[in-house]
């Protein structure tokens, strides 16, 4: 059973990733049409996960109220906020209505502000941590730092025109020609990767290597 | 009929993958299995799964925030299932716990079934909890980052892996696992995020590094081609620039005018 479930998985994506494949390249209306609705579908079935997600949720945290596990109210609060979003939502009709417009920004909004903020701190504590001249790898990356954190301040600039231009080169020619050459082995590794899924060699996708 | 703009785009995609294909066949026959060298942030996967065992505190992993259909990362996605199935494996064999947190929905009944799989396929289908084992966190990209860096400080985790399409939030992560002592391995192809993980971890996997990890990790010969075929593309690409370079230097956009037709 599962090798029929796998063989009729593996033809679906071979047929899909070709019809999405082809409609980038080829000048087709009934391609393009039909390509439309598959990633329309795409996203109806993205809708639906979200409901195993829900269930998943509830079942997890319902457990803990239950088993009064030591984080008990945070899963109470969550399971709360999750009504509470949903039944607004479903009252208003919208996720645009001023109510739910105003949960979102109340709450929902100044707490993910803080959590991005904080990456200014992790900046700071990760730096102090790699900038640490423990070998000729890190003193290359420090020395580097130095040169293009004295390019973007002022402060460089005024101490003598030419530290912005050391800066300039190292941005310029070692970090774009190393991200290009990344860029370029990540295009060509991620062909690889999808062909290895389209035919079938890659498993992990349809649930997991037998 | 083509694109404008898509001749090159579909040479080039054809020629790769005709390469690839034929790299496949001949390791798949065995008539040529390439050799392909340790890599150190892979061998280190197993390594922070002994050491998270010995210390008997739990293994951590996230698959990214992107879906399984991101029109950028999809590819990071799937490649972190593979190394996922790996992770899952290899933490049953040591008997340490394993943690996977997800955020977008569509990732998360692949994750369960890949873990699940694992489980039942390492004699140890009563360990695996439904909902606790593969946790849905949040959709929300900071809801999923709260969630995931509170988990790792209630449970202490010992190695922790991120791999996957993973955005502003991967400094955060992974220095909160930094903070807990966990040993980490990492991967990307995001080259925003990359630099936040090397400062962050122990290992990182670079850009296509992430991408061939199931390669790597399989004894199947066939999938060592494909990485075969991958290199291959890769010194086409180097001899086109080159090929190029010296003809612009010349004067000529032969090459120029194919690529952008």
């Amino acid at each position: 059973m599962a090798g029929i479930w796998r063989t009729t998985a593996t033809a679906i994506l071979l047929v899909v990733s070709l019809v999405i494949l082809f409609d980038f390249a080829f000048k087709n209306p009934a391609l393009q049409s039909l390509a439309t609705d598959l990633s329309n579908w795409a996203v109806v079935v993205g809708a639906f996960a979200l409901g195993i997600g829900a269930y998943s949720l509830i079942l997890r945290h319902g457990g803990m109220i239950a088993k009064k596990r030591p984080v008990w109210p945070y899963s109470l609060l969550l399971l709360v906020t999750m009504f509470v979003f949903t039944v607004t939502g479903l009252i208003t009709g919208s996720i645009t209505s001023p109510q739910y417009n105003w949960i979102y920004s109340t709450f929902v909004m100044p707490v993910s502000s803080t959590l991005y903020g904080m990456n200014a701190f992790f900046i700071a504590s990760a730096s102090y941590r790699a900038f640490k001249a423990r070998s000729w790898e890190a003193i290359v990356l420090l020395v580097s730092a130095i040169f293009l954190m004295l390019k973007n301040a002022p402060i460089g600039g005024v101490i003598s025109p030419v530290l912005p231009q050391i800066g300039g080169v190292i941005w310029d020619f070692a970090g774009a020609t190393g991200m290009r050459a990344l860029l370029i082995g990540i295009g060509i590794g991620t062909l690889a990767l999808g062909l290895r899924v389209i035919i079938g060699q890659e498993k992990t996708p349809l649930g997991g290597a037998e | 009929m083509l694109f404008a703009g898509k001749l090159s785009w579909t040479v080039i995609t054809l020629v790769f993958s005709v390469l690839m294909f034929v790299a496949l066949y001949l390791a798949s026959k065995k008539i040529y299995v390439p050799h392909i060298r340790e890599h150190a942030g892979i061998q280190a996967i197993t390594e922070a799964i002994g050491r998270a065992a010995e210390m008997g505190r739990p293994v951590s992993f996230s698959p990214g925030t992107s879906s399984i259909y991101d029109a950028k990362y999809a590819g990071d996605t799937a490649a972190a299932l593979r190394i996922l199935d790996y992770v899952a494996r290899e933490s049953i064999k040591s008997g340490s716990k394993l943690i996977v947190g997800i955020a977008p929905p569509t990732v998360l009944p692949v994750a369960q079934a890949i873990v699940k799989t694992a489980y039942t396929a390492e004699g140890k289908a009563e360990e695996y909890v439904e909902g606790d084992t593969v946790r849905f966190l949040s959709p929300d990209q900071w809801g999923f980052t709260s969630n995931y860096m509170g988990m790792m400080h209630r449970e202490r985790v010992a190695a922790n892996f991120l791999f996957g399409g993973h955005a502003a939030e991967a400094l955060i992560l992974a220095e909160t696992g930094a903070t807990v002592g966990a040993m980490q391995v990492a991967g990307s192809t995001n080259v925003y995020q990359l630099p936040m993980f090397i400062v962050s971890c122990d290992y990182t996997l670079i850009g296509e590094d992430q991408l061939a990890a199931a390669a790597y990790l399989s004894p199947d010969p066939a999938q060592k081609g494909v990485v075969f075929g991958q290199d291959l593309a890769k010194l086409i690409s180097v001899a086109l620039i080159v090929i190029g370079a010296i003809l612009a230097t010349a004067g000529s956009k032969i090459l120029l005018t194919f690529l952008k037709s």
